[in-house]
């Protein structure tokens, strides 16, 4: 327990100290949201359409780009390798990593979803679930990236690669969750949803580390 | 030393491997050129036009045992992976890697045929709906197997991070089998089934299961000829390798 | 269109794959031998 302890806070704390990063997911979901009212003309009641699913993929987008932060400075300062070789279990040390890259990644896109909401005139019902499939999806998409980054770990200039191998793996999860705010949209049941997402992430919460670690031990050996 | 473990083990070292490959590749692909050549004849001119969908209901003689391979494929290559990574077999890398480009052909054919054939029956060439999405998102799959294995350089560390990849994209493949159980879609149901009886008529089942045997024949005859290939490229310093090949001209 | 240009497609399309899946190996093989060779000329001072 206090070998967590001591991972998270070293976590934590070399994120606090570049604790600017965080601005950059909410900037740049922002920014995707602006697009589409720029591509497709502003008109509330098209935007409000799509609204939904277009703050979800501008999570799943900025997820997607900052997905090669989680072991990357690790990687390059060698402490990556000092962990694997640690006698603290690999698994828990991917936990601790991903909950601290969730906090300064995910949560900021998050915080401004209710802002980005307004931008697309979001009808005001669905502003919960949204926020309630996209807490749950956001951390879904950042276990499932942890396992595919360590795959491409090896791999120089790795960003499209990552990208292409974590795209059909979000699939579901954007059914799922984007799906949930259309059903609510339509007035359908949207809860069901929101449970198989939360089934999945209790599953993930587990699996996700260990087969993070195993992926990890391939990559770098 | 029981026989049939002798022979798993001896074929899988290298040298053996590429002849036993050289040596059984064209004979299955020659079988499934025979039983390809046969169904489809059955498929286009013996069977009777279907009473509701007329003369395009042919392509489902295709786009079945297509759909069949995508997914049989993957779970081959998923277990080949398995294997390889547990215990470290280079042959078990080799055959995994040699199946992806294979499933992902078989996987094309499905949606090209599945397109073409909704056009005229059904109005429409896709549909977004849950087995067309995750038979789509199978070929992402396999294109991703097949781009990691080539992104990374060392050969053996490439086909087991590709492995890994196709061990975890095998949560898609009971989603492409139950999509249509799970899901109301446009997908028609099971009318074919492994135990029990079929709801297809005899009469016009005939050149399906020719063609279903002709399919895997298919993947035997190019998974060994693509493993041969992998094979040699790794291999081509060895001595076997140079006494074997070296004066070619 | 009448439906057997849509069965011609798709068995059109069936039999391309196959080809590129057969002749995509062979040629890699040949490849493979003839880089074999060679490298084995290129050991062997002439």
């Amino acid at each position: 327990m206090r070998n967590s302890r001591a991972l998270l806070q070293r976590d934590l704390s070399l994120m606090w100290q570049k604790r600017s990063d965080a601005i950059q997911p909410m900037l740049f979901a922002l920014m995707v949201c602006v697009m589409f009212p720029l591509a497709q003309g502003s008109e509330p009641v098209r935007l409000a359409q799509s609204a939904g699913a277009v703050i979800w993929v501008a999570h799943l987008l900025a997820s997607l780009l900052v997905l090669d932060n989680l072991y990357r400075s690790d990687l390059e300062d060698g402490s990556l390798e000092q962990l694997l070789l640690a006698p603290v279990p690999l698994p828990m040390v991917i936990a601790s990593k991903v909950a601290v890259h969730w906090l300064t990644t995910a949560l900021p896109v998050l915080l401004i979803t209710p802002l980005l909401a307004q931008l697309l005139f979001l009808p005001e019902g669905l502003l919960p679930v949204l926020m309630l499939s996209l807490a749950i999806g956001s951390l879904l998409m950042s276990l499932i990236g942890a396992v595919v980054a360590a795959l491409t770990l090896g791999i120089r200039r790795s960003g499209m690669i990552l990208a292409l191998m974590a795209l059909p793996m979000y699939v579901p999860v954007l059914v799922f969750g984007a799906g949930s705010v259309y059903s609510a949209g339509q007035g359908l049941p949207w809860l069901g949803a929101i449970w198989l997402m939360c089934a999945g992430l209790a599953l993930l919460l587990v699996l996700a580390p260990w087969a993070a670690a195993t992926a990890l031990r391939i990559a770098l050996n | 030393m029981n026989k049939v473990i002798l022979w798993f083990n001896q074929t899988g070292s290298p040298a053996r491997f590429d002849a036993f490959a050289a040596r059984w590749s064209r004979p299955s692909f020659i079988l499934a050129f025979i039983l390809l050549a046969v169904g489809i004849y059955g498929a286009l001119f013996s069977v009777p036009a279907d009473y509701k969908q007329g003369e395009s209901f042919r392509i489902l003689y295709i786009h079945v045992p297509a759909a069949w391979m995508s997914l049989m494929i993957f779970v081959i290559m998923a277990l080949q992976s398995a294997i390889a990574l547990v215990w470290r077999i280079k042959i078990c890398e080799l055959i995994a890697m040699a199946s992806a480009p294979v499933g992902a052909m078989f996987t094309a054919v499905t949606l090209i045929s599945g397109a073409v054939w909704g056009k005229p029956t059904w109005g429409t060439w896709w549909t977004w709906d849950p087995r067309l999405t995750s038979e789509l998102v199978l070929l992402f799959l396999y294109l991703g197997v097949m781009g990691l294995y080539s992104a990374i350089d060392d050969r053996r560390a490439a086909a087991r991070a590709a492995g890994f990849l196709a061990i975890i994209g095998t949560v898609n493949v009971p989603i492409v089998h139950f999509a249509v159980t799970w899901w109301n879609t446009l997908h028609q149901g099971e009318t074919i089934r492994l135990i029990g009886p079929s709801k297809m008529d005899g009469s016009m089942l005939w050149p399906l299961l020719t063609l279903v045997v002709a399919t895997k024949l298919w993947y035997i005859g190019s998974v060994l000829a693509r493993a041969r290939v992998l094979n040699l490229q790794q291999e081509s310093q060895k001595q076997w390798a140079i006494e074997r090949y070296g004066d070619t001209p | 269109m009448n439906p057997w240009n849509y069965v011609a497609l798709a068995y059109g399309a069936f039999a391309l794959l196959l080809c590129w899946d057969f002749l995509a190996p062979r040629l890699a093989l040949k490849k493979s031998v003839r880089a074999v060779a060679l490298r084995l000329l290129r050991r062997k001072p002439l």
